[in-house]
């Protein structure tokens, strides 16, 4: 089995063996779960190590490496021509960090799951469905296929939320699966508009062969899409001439796309699902979602929306870098009026994520690279960040910050992962979310004097955003862990005690890597460069090629 | 005239696999008044059908015209009568109720012979005998029920159905007045005379009353409600799926879609059955009716591929029927099984999921198949059929079926949020723990079902093969 698929499924076997477990011997599942994450881990960092990062590429078709491919779907729709759907994976420049990043957080996830006691087993098994889907998502070279794995991470998602989560959690959850599945439902129309604008002239021509006649097979493979393969008359095709509302119709599919992917990002105004279902989650779930789940739209903006519609993106340049401004923003400014923990960091997440909408947008080479590593960065942080929040739940049972303060003398190693990761998420130089934030901002003010796309004041005004996300993180670290010791409630003095060796084990390599990551960035430019590279120049000289004219 | 004799005998060979059926299903009334013993009579109830299969020859079959035009026969009727056939296999599965005695099966096997003679008839005498049969036997049925307003229900669906009727019959006679024949195949385009087309649209109505298209479906949700629930998933699946080939068939031979305002009047009927079904459908307290909305809708969306031209919607219509077929009876039959220990509304389902895991997920996969998301073959359904409305606009650039796609996509959102209902109530609140105790052979047949939506979408293949045989004309 090749390494890719070995990826996805071996999650999805490890939940078909759970499932046959019966019920009384609940401890053996989170061990099953730990080793088939363990394996995706391992396998992603093969990999990785096994990526070749320096080959340059003419067209789509040559940047994927480990590329499997078989036929999945193939049928015969009448005048409609053929369907094409294919089992169709590889990883680009773009993916393979998502992949990495995937297998580690999934991995720690099992750690922070590791005393769910009731219904264990529903509990593993969902969450190993998860961890399939999430890897399946990156690495599919198939529309239907990315569809399909994109669409079915909502209901084991909404069963981790609904069955295991907080006190709200039934609501969190319905909110949660009711936002994204409209999203999925607008990425679901353009990609039949797309599948239907397309085909695969190879296939059409063996089948002809076949049966005699001409046959037109239309086809998901997200290569043939990027390529170009496009029918004349097709929906999508560009310059084609459907127009809706004096609109071209290709502009409204990548409207419909950027509306689908920025649900899942967040981006305000469509981030309202994602406070609650942080907030409801348990801790893993909340590490997933930050980590990875948010990534998925990042992902899909990246290689859908943007490498598909690349003069919808250049067209909508400037719009998309305001909502990006504004999320930032927002975001931050409604982070420093939480009270909880949890929700102030679901709100930093929020004003994160605007950073890799703002540096994709300028669709320079800085913020590209700075857009990707901040999605990398944001992976660690945020999950290393639910992860502390997790650890004082789980003592005290609550989360609020005035309900405590002088921590640091209680608890020292706590106190410390806390600053280390609040400083990496703020923006310290030396830490992974300097990194990010710098490129991008570098990238959206440089852009109005090389590609001219995005205005500079809006990567001046970002920079707001640094200050702002400064000014709520240091502010919950005073009063939560400076001054006298003191708890809202004397039985939780007790309950208090510092990390647990499974807790270090969660926490250690996740600051590791954010420190590491912040002194060394090229790591993960090195990697990705060439895509990175070869993404700017094709959005760029296809996006004037697509324009209206 | 000798000819003819040898002409007819000829034709009726063509015909032994229905001749088998019917004679079968006499005997079986008759060997089953004798009896007493439920299972000798379910024995004998598939040993009928299996005398259908083994009669019918396969579905390779040219399309032609027997008995001077008036059988329809060829392989998409051939498919389906083999379809329904093996569907109605499975009624024996389900939890058995009072009085479902030997007539109980007889009617099953009536409706099953009117629905096979519907697909077939090509002449408007012997269609209507057969939708007669469909019908009387339907109603019958519904009448055997168990709860305590079953004759409200089953008398809401006799008179509407009995007015029905005489309305449709009223306007086939003014078609035929009109054609001056009866075969349907022989039909003209007939232009614009206006009591020729109100005889058109009455005879319609009355079809579009058997399928519940808006705003003929006020009798689904009693009668669903209170019918016997192997006989409901019945009439849910099988009559309504004849209904509708029975439709394509008219609509091409009296040339609806020629008439201008034809698509535009199937659009909106489409349109509003689909807003109405999953609309209605939120306000639901109870299973079997949240179904029976869900229902409606999925009549709306089967009507979405009837009103394209027949090449590009015919495909989509038989892979969205026979998933439609597999998803309700799947559905209908955990309705059952949860009823049969009387949990009814929706809030007896609360905490169920807890200890009845696996009866729980089955009826998730179900639902989630009604959905029409991945991982299952309802979204197979649903992508077809978006596909083939939106390539309809990509080729003629119309704005109405623009519009029906939008609300098809925009259903989808509505319908998550009343299906998701049961697996909400089952898996995330917790009061009722009990455990449902259901026979083997129930949980198994069950588990059929889910595990056909789920290999479906996995390995298509198989269902690709079936399809690929069916000559389409």
């Amino acid at each position: 089995m090749s390494l890719i698929s070995l990826i996805i499924f071996c999650p999805l076997a490890a939940a078909g063996i759970i499932l046959c477990i019966p019920n009384s011997f609940d401890k053996v599942f989170k061990w099953i779960a730990l080793f088939a994450t363990g394996i995706q881990l391992a396998s992603s960092i093969v990999l990785l190590y096994g990526f070749n990062q320096n080959r340059s590429a003419a067209s789509w078709g040559e940047i994927f490496q480990y590329v499997e491919k078989s036929q999945w779907i193939l049928i015969d729709l009448g005048s409609l021509g053929w369907l094409s759907a294919e089992y169709h994976v590889g990883v680009d420049g773009l993916s393979i960090w998502l992949v990495v990043l995937s297998g580690l957080l999934l991995f720690i996830g099992v750690l922070s799951s590791w005393k769910v006691k009731s219904r264990a087993k529903g509990y593993f098994f969902l969450y190993l469905i998860l961890s399939c889907t999430v890897v399946g998502c990156f690495v599919a070279l198939d529309l239907l296929l990315f569809y399909v794995f994109f669409e079915f991470m909502l209901l084991p998602m909404f069963f981790l939320i609904g069955i295991w989560g907080g006190i709200r959690r039934t609501y969190a959850s319905i909110k949660f699966f009711l936002f994204t599945l409209l999203g999925s439902l607008f990425i679901l129309v353009v990609f039949i508009g797309l599948y239907l604008s397309v085909s695969d002239t190879g296939l059409s021509e063996k089948l002809s062969a076949q049966t005699g006649i001409e046959e037109v097979v239309h086809t998901f493979n997200m290569v043939t899409i990027l390529d170009g393969n496009y029918d004349i008359d097709g929906l999508l095709t560009p310059n084609g001439g459907f127009d809706v509302g004096g609109m071209p119709l290709r502009y409204w599919a990548f409207i419909f796309l950027v509306i689908g992917f920025a649900i899942k990002l967040p981006l305000v105004p469509v981030h309202t699902w994602l406070p609650d279902a942080h907030v409801e989650a348990p801790t893993a779930i909340s590490v997933l979602l930050a980590g990875i789940l948010l990534k998925i739209g990042g992902y899909g903006l990246f290689r859908v929306a943007y490498s598909m519609f690349p003069e919808g993106a250049i067209y909508f340049a400037q719009h998309i870098a305001i909502f990006g401004l504004v999320s930032i923003i927002y975001g931050g400014m409604n982070a420093m009026a939480q009270g909880d923990l949890k929700r102030m960091i679901a709100y930093s997440s929020i004003s994160h994520m605007g950073f890799v909408v703002l540096g994709l947008a300028a669709l320079t080479t800085e913020g590209l690279n700075g857009s990707m590593f901040q999605m990398i960065s944001h992976g660690l942080i945020s999950a290393a960040l639910f992860l502390i929040v997790g650890v004082y739940y789980d003592r005290t049972g609550d989360r609020k910050i005035e309900n405590a303060s002088g921590l640091a003398i209680r608890v020292p190693n706590y106190t410390f992962f806390t600053a280390l990761f609040f400083f990496a998420s703020l923006g310290l130089p030396g830490m992974s979310g300097f990194v990010g934030e710098l490129f991008v901002l570098l990238g959206a003010i440089g852009s109005e004097n090389s590609n001219g796309l995005v205005s500079s004041w809006i990567g001046i005004v970002a920079v707001l955003g640094i200050i702002i996300s400064a000014a709520y993180y240091l502010w919950a670290f005073q009063r939560m862990f400076m001054g006298r010791f003191w708890l809202r409630k004397p039985e939780w003095e007790e309950a208090l005690y510092d990390l647990t060796i499974r807790e270090w084990i969660m926490l250690l390599p996740l600051g590791i890597l954010v420190i590491f990551l912040g002194l060394f960035p090229n790591v993960i430019f090195d990697v990705m460069s060439e895509t990175v590279h070869f993404f700017a120049d094709f959005v760029l000289t296809k996006g004037a090629e697509y324009a209206p004219k | 005239m000798s000819e003819q004799l040898y002409q007819i005998l000829n034709d009726l060979n063509l015909l032994k696999a229905e001749a088998a059926l019917i004679l079968a299903t006499v005997v079986f009334l008759v060997i089953g008044l004798m009896t007493s013993s439920r299972w000798i009579i379910k024995l004998l109830y598939i040993a009928c059908l299996v005398t259908f299969i083994v009669f019918q020859e396969g579905i390779a079959i040219d399309s032609s015209l027997i008995f001077d035009g008036i059988y329809k026969i060829g392989s998409l009727e051939s498919f389906y009568k083999l379809l329904f056939v093996i569907f109605s296999a499975f009624l024996v599965f389900y939890p058995s109720e009072k009085k479902q005695g030997v007539e109980f099966y007889f009617l099953l096997l009536a409706i099953v012979v009117g629905s096979i003679f519907m697909i077939s008839a090509n002449q408007l005498l012997l269609f209507y005998l057969a939708i007669e049969l469909t019908s009387f036997a339907s109603y019958l049925i519904v009448s055997l029920g168990s709860g305590t307003r079953v004759y409200e229900g089953s008398l809401k669906y006799l008179i509407f159905g009995g007015t029905s009727s005489a309305v449709m019959l009223y306007g086939m006679s003014i078609i035929y007045g009109y054609q001056g024949t009866l075969i349907l195949t022989d039909f003209t385009y007939f232009g614009s005379e206006s009591f020729y087309l109100f005889g058109l649209l009455t005879a319609f109505a009355g079809l579009f009353f058997k399928v519940s298209i808006f705003p003929f479906h006020i009798w689904v949700p009693s009668t669903y409600q209170e019918g016997p629930n192997a006989a409901i998933s019945l009439i849910a699946t099988v009559p309504k799926l004849s209904g509708f080939l029975v439709i394509i068939h008219w609509i091409e031979s009296v040339h609806f879609l020629s008439y201008e305002w034809g698509r535009p009047l199937l659009v909106v009927l489409a349109a509003s059955t689909i807003s109405i079904g999953v609309l209605v459908a939120l306000r639901q307290q109870n299973a079997k009716r949240l179904i029976a909305y869900g229902a409606i809708a999925h009549s709306g969306f089967l009507m979405c591929m009837i009103l394209l031209p027949n090449n590009m919607g015919l495909n989509a219509f038989l892979w969205y029927s026979i998933i439609y077929a597999i998803t309700n009876l799947g559905a209908f039959m955990m309705v059952s099984i949860f009823e049969s220990k009387s949990i009814i509304e929706l809030s007896d389902y609360d905490g169920l999921g807890t200890k009845n895991v696996w009866l729980g997920t089955i009826f998730t996969v179900i639902l989630v198949a009604l959905i029409g998301l991945p991982p299952t073959l309802g979204f197979n359904a649903k992508l077809y059929m978006m596909s083939s409305l939106l390539s309809y606009v990509q080729t003629h650039n119309d704005i109405w079926i623009l519009l029906l796609f939008i609300i098809t996509a925009l259903s989808t959102v509505i319908s998550l949020f009343f299906y998701l209902k049961v697996p909400y109530n089952m898996f995330l609140k917790s009061s009722n723990e009990v455990s449902v105790n259901i026979s083997f052979i129930e949980k198994i047949v069950a588990t059929i079902f889910s595990m056909l939506l789920l290999l479906g979408f996995l390995y298509p293949d198989f269902l690709i093969n079936i399809i690929d045989n069916i000559k389409l004309n």
